[in-house]
């Protein structure tokens, strides 16, 4: 064997407790990078399945394919797997049924399986073969004679929804109901949703269809999707856009974005922000480790002047600690993979058990052989980082000095007098706050990494408790306990509406509906009190201005009839005969502000009076593909905004218009906003605990309406709740990574206070040969301990009150508010912790010195 | 001829106030095969001397010329070359590595660079220091004398043209401290080797051909004994 690797595996040998301290931070400082990982991929898959369950498993989408190309999809290179839903019709169920009709969609059996329809049964199975059927849970709710396995006799016609399009021919045929799905249709369609079964192959050639694909590289479904479409002959659209459509989301967290939207996307945020905590982590662990290799390399560094002495050159004398780091790794870094899968495991099963109620599932522990290798590499390559450091200083060093030990000693420039310790503490005092300044640099890596843990652990917990402040403060100014959110992408059905409006036990109730849109104007249009407060141009991000032109970001709001005619009589204003709108023109005076109270200072917006005709656009972005132009007459200018529970974003200007009015507007919108703006939104006011009784009420309603996923519920105590176990949970992971690196700071701080003690133990065996007796080394050590542990949390604390200062400031949180609900306990716990440890450590290590001999400690034992 | 040349050899420590000045324009020849005993007072300078002769220690100022080659402009991986083979250095504390057996410590610079010694001449040296039979042992098991046997087989292994002994007898008896020069003076004239001796005791200077001193860093006499 090579000497040097010789030399290296003996001393890793013989200095078993450097090793062993070396071994423990590395093993520590593995598991948590590979628990990073696991946490990282875990939640990676989480996202990928949960939009998968959700959205199905599919990349693109061509709408209107012939039947008769599907092969020519089928065969092209790029497709990997391809799925066929479409071939609608309607059946027209018996007499005796509340409703008519059934609108079935066949699915072919690619869709089924990859699709999300499939995780909507609620009994049952998907249909197999031609004839079977799945069906809404409205017709099982609305007709109770039916149930699974039973076969209608229907009459089959071409896709209709209304009485009003009924077909004329109808072909006899029987159909068997094999589950039931949680999906619902609007009641105008008057009829039930299904899904049947169907053999692409056995289409007629004229049919069109739906073609979901999978491709075989996702990277580039952006460019191949186009050109399959142009290859398959679909025409264009009045945009210049093929009939397709991307699984943005799912491709997204594949790495893969249409161009032009890497940064628009979360998930290279998220990821950036992955590698800035791998990145911290590796580098504070680095350091942590560092130090100990540094102590050990000072252990040996007068054998290391003798390898110099005697020819090693420095690249070998660098190499020693190298080696010794490799040495030390592997048994920990292997160790380390099934540490931080059980690490992870107990973690994130923790996690889950808190938030999946809040989510609605549990997030599955994921460990990949890659991941593992992954944390492998980064665990060594963090550990030669480590080594680096001090294998280049030893490689420096002056043969002749560290022979001597030179580098090895403790100087002190100046002997510093400390009058204060010295009266109360005696002449031992002195020494003990010498002696730690003189192992400053010793010490240096210990306080580091106690302050580091003290400000990752409690910053946390300072920006969940700053957040949780600001979140509470916004939830008290919502006017509305309980609110409800219909998304069907459709017109909500009048009869679950009423219902809503009906609601028993409410004190006030909303009902709004809104969309995004702009207006252009001019300068002039601005009013004299905004243009002093700074103008549209001071409104730099949220209004563009193209050739002295300016578009304003507006919110068209929708609200009932009622409502907008109680707007109208406060304001003083008669409806118009046209298309009349209220408009609210305020706008907030010191948009920059952080005080509540300062922000909510509003100015008249714009010059807009009662009778003037504005001309909006559908187009209120570049990226916004529809530009749909129309104009409203303003029947009122109002100062603020209606208690709706709709709170504008700034410079946004609210136009409210009868809800007939607004359902006419946007429907010439495209396509692409159809599903957002038709979105209802029902807000209750309730006597204080009332609120989840009326959430589950609601939730009854609507459930009768709608499947699960077309309505969404919430109530300030839900709301609460979830914030507390989400609180609570993530603090529960960054409280135990924080935890590891706690672990990897006391393990650093033991071995650097046993090297510190090793080291002077002729120096105490001095004090104790001119007369200083075990009492006095006792208290000796133990000033020594109380000022080392002092020390990281004079230093953390300061730099944690910044951190704590600098996020109430942005958060407009008041230093009397964040002390009410930050636990100070567990700061205070904390500093315990250290004091004590440090201290038990001192005291520990100072039974072994006064158990020393005094003249064999003070002989020199150089070999 | 001269093996060993300085001119104007200048080390100093500390800055400001507080520096020293351990050689102070030290010119010395040393011709090659000479053994020569540097004595002088503690802190007078001999020590650095031969530290910087040995490549442990840089100049201030100055040459040092090994061989007519000046090894003060020597960078790190040459230096280290230099006191692999062409120095060897013995010191007071006889400084071996605890953890390698006796033969491995003897053999460190020829496995430093990747070399066995030729097995003759191994147990030529071994045989002359009388370590036959603690090769396998580690240095802490060795007594004094044992273990400064095994530094002065640590510096002739590579046959080195010039032996450096700091001390070497300071921390031994009267019986291994004859014993010591007596093996030194055998590698004098056996290997024809060129030897500076530092010491405090004036008979084992006496031993030497040449002896010079040195005081406040600079050489106050130079004086051969023996021809």
């Amino acid at each position: 064997m090579n000497i040097i690797r010789e030399y290296s595996l003996d001393q890793v040998r013989k200095n078993r407790r450097t090793s062993i301290s070396i071994m423990v931070a590395v093993l520590i400082a593995s598991t948590f990078l590979c628990a990073l990982l696991v946490f990282a991929q875990s939640f990676w898959n989480q996202m990928v399945q949960q939009e998968i369950y959700i959205g199905g498993d599919w990349d693109a989408e061509l709408m209107d394919v012939p039947a008769d190309r599907l092969g020519m999809v089928r065969d092209n290179a790029g497709v990997k797997a391809m799925f066929v839903k479409g071939d609608n019709k309607t059946a027209f169920l018996p007499e005796g049924t509340a409703l008519p009709r059934l609108l079935i969609q066949n699915c072919d059996s690619g869709y089924w399986g990859s699709m999300y329809e499939k995780n909507m049964l609620l009994r049952g199975r998907i249909p197999q073969a031609s004839g079977e059927v799945v069906v809404s849970k409205d017709f099982f709710l609305q007709n109770p004679a039916y149930g699974i396995g039973d076969t209608l006799a229907v009459g089959i016609g071409s896709n209709v929804r209304t009485h009003m399009e009924e077909s004329q021919q109808k072909d006899a045929a029987s159909l068997t109901i094999v589950g039931e799905l949680d999906v619902s249709v609007s009641s105008g369609y008057e009829g039930y949703l299904a899904y049947g079964f169907m053999e692409p192959e056995a289409l007629s050639p004229d049919s069109e269809v739906v073609v979901y694909l999978q491709m075989e590289r996702r990277g580039e479904v952006y460019t191949a999707v186009p050109q399959i479409a142009e290859a398959i002959g679909l025409p264009k659209d009045e945009y210049g856009n093929y009939p397709c459509r991307y699984h943005a989301a799912l491709l997204a967290w594949h790495g893969v974005y249409a161009p032009g939207s890497f940064w628009g996307s979360d998930v290279p945020k998220l990821f950036l922000g992955l590698l800035l905590a791998a990145g911290t982590s590796m580098a504070v662990f680095a350091y942590i480790i560092r130090g100990a290799f540094g102590i050990s390399a000072k252990q040996k560094i007068h054998q290391l002047g003798i390898l110099k002495s005697v020819g090693a050159g420095p690249k070998q004398i660098g190499r020693t600690v190298i080696y010794e780091a490799c040495i030390l790794s592997v048994i920990p870094i292997l160790l380390s993979m099934v540490l931080g899968y059980l690490f992870s495991l107990g973690v994130l099963s923790a996690y889950s058990d808190m938030t999946s109620e809040v989510f609605g599932s549990r997030m599955e522990v994921y460990f990949s052989p890659a991941a593992a290798l992954m944390a492998a590499v980064l665990s060594f390559a963090m550990v030669l980082l480590a080594a680096h450091g001090p294998a280049k200083q030893m490689s420096k060093v002056l043969p002749i000095e560290a022979v001597r030990g030179e580098q090895h000693s403790i100087s002190v420039k100046k002997a510093k007098s400390h009058p204060v310790l010295a009266k109360h503490f005696g002449f031992l005092g002195e020494i003990a706050v010498n002696s730690v300044n003189a192992g400053r640099k010793l010490y240096h890596t210990c306080m580091v990494t106690l302050s580091l843990c003290m400000l990752l652990a409690f910053g946390f917990l300072a920006a969940f408790t700053v957040s949780d402040i600001s979140n509470a403060q916004a939830e008290n100014r919502n006017h509305f306990d309980v609110n409800i959110t219909l998304r069907t992408g459709e017109r909500i059905d009048g009869a679950l509406l009423a219902e809503l409006k009906a609601m028993q036990g409410v004190q006030g109730i909303s009902v709004y509906a809104r969309a995004n849109c702009a207006v252009w104007l001019s300068g002039s249009d601005q009013s004299a009190e905004f243009l002093q407060a700074g103008g549209f141009d001071a409104a730099d991000g949220y209004i563009v201005e193209r050739d002295g032109r300016y578009r304003v970001p507006c919110v068209l709001v929708g609200m009932e009839q009622d409502a907008y005619e109680s707007v109208l009589r406060e304001a003083g204003a008669e409806a118009l005969s046209e298309s009349y709108a209220i408009i609210v023109n305020s706008v907030a005076k010191n948009p920059g502000a952080r005080d509540y109270a300062a922000m909510q200072e509003t100015v008249p917006y714009l010059n807009f009076r009662q009778g003037q005709r504005v001309e909006l656009t559908e187009k209120y972005s570049d990226d916004t593909q529809g530009d749909y132009e129309f104009t409203v007459d303003v029947a009122a200018v109002i100062p603020s905004m209606p208690e709706i529970g709709l709170d504008p974003s700034f410079y946004t200007l609210p136009v409210i218009v009868p809800m007939e009015d607004y359902y006419s507007i946007i429907g010439n919108f495209s396509d692409e906003m159809a599903v957002y703006n038709y979105r209802n939104y029902v807000n209750y006011a309730v006597p204080d605990g009332m609120d989840e009784e009326i959430q589950g009420e609601a939730e009854r309603i609507c459930g009768a309406y709608l499947g699960s996923s077309d309505y969404m519920t919430s109530s300030k105590t839900e709301r609460m709740r979830n914030r507390g176990r989400m609180t609570g949970a993530t603090m529960f992971i960054v409280c135990s990574l924080a935890a590891l690196f706690g672990v990897v700071g006391i393990s650093s701080v033991l071995s650097a206070i046993l090297n510190s003690l090793g080291q002077r133990r002729k120096e105490f065996a001095m004090f104790r040969s001119v007369g200083v007796d075990e009492k006095g080394i006792r208290r000796l050590l133990g000033m020594e301990g109380f000022l080392l542990s002092v020390r990281p949390i004079l230093i953390g604390l300061p730099l944690l009150t910044i951190v704590c200062a600098a996020q109430c400031y942005i958060e407009g949180v008041s230093v009397v508010e964040f002390l009410y609900a930050f636990p100070v306990w567990a700061l205070v716990a904390y500093i315990i912790l250290v004091l004590f440890v440090i201290n038990a450590i001192y005291m520990l290590a100072s039974k072994k010195i006064r158990d020393d001999v005094i003249v064999a400690a003070i002989k020199d034992d150089t070999v | 001829m001269d093996i060993l040349r300085t001119e104007g050899l200048t080390r100093q420590y500390g800055t400001g106030q507080t520096m020293v000045t351990a050689l102070d324009h030290v010119d010395l020849q040393v011709e090659r095969g000479q053994f020569v005993a540097i004595i002088g007072a503690s802190g007078s300078g001999k020590s650095t001397l031969l530290h910087l002769l040995g490549g442990v220690d840089r100049p201030d100022g100055g040459k040092i010329f090994v061989e007519d080659v000046d090894i003060a402009t020597f960078g790190e991986e040459r230096l280290a070359q230099y006191r692999r083979r062409k120095v060897g250095l013995i010191y007071q504390f006889y400084n071996l590595i605890p953890t390698l057996s006796v033969k491995k410590n003897i053999c460190l610079p020829m496995l430093l660079d990747n070399k066995e010694p030729g097995k003759e001449r191994f147990d030529d040296i071994v045989r002359t220091l009388g370590l036959e039979d603690r090769l396998e042992h580690l240095p802490g098991q060795l007594s004094g004398g044992q273990q400064q046997r095994a530094a002065i087989g640590r510096a002739l292994i590579y046959q080195p043209a010039i032996l450096l002994a700091d001390e070497p007898t300071g921390n031994l008896d009267r019986k291994n401290t004859e014993e010591i020069i007596s093996l030194l003076k055998l590698s004098n004239r056996q290997y024809k080797q060129t030897i500076l001796l530092v010491t405090h005791d004036e008979n084992v200077a006496l031993e030497a051909d040449r002896i010079i001193k040195i005081e406040d860093g600079k050489i106050i006499s130079d004086k051969a004994v023996r021809p």
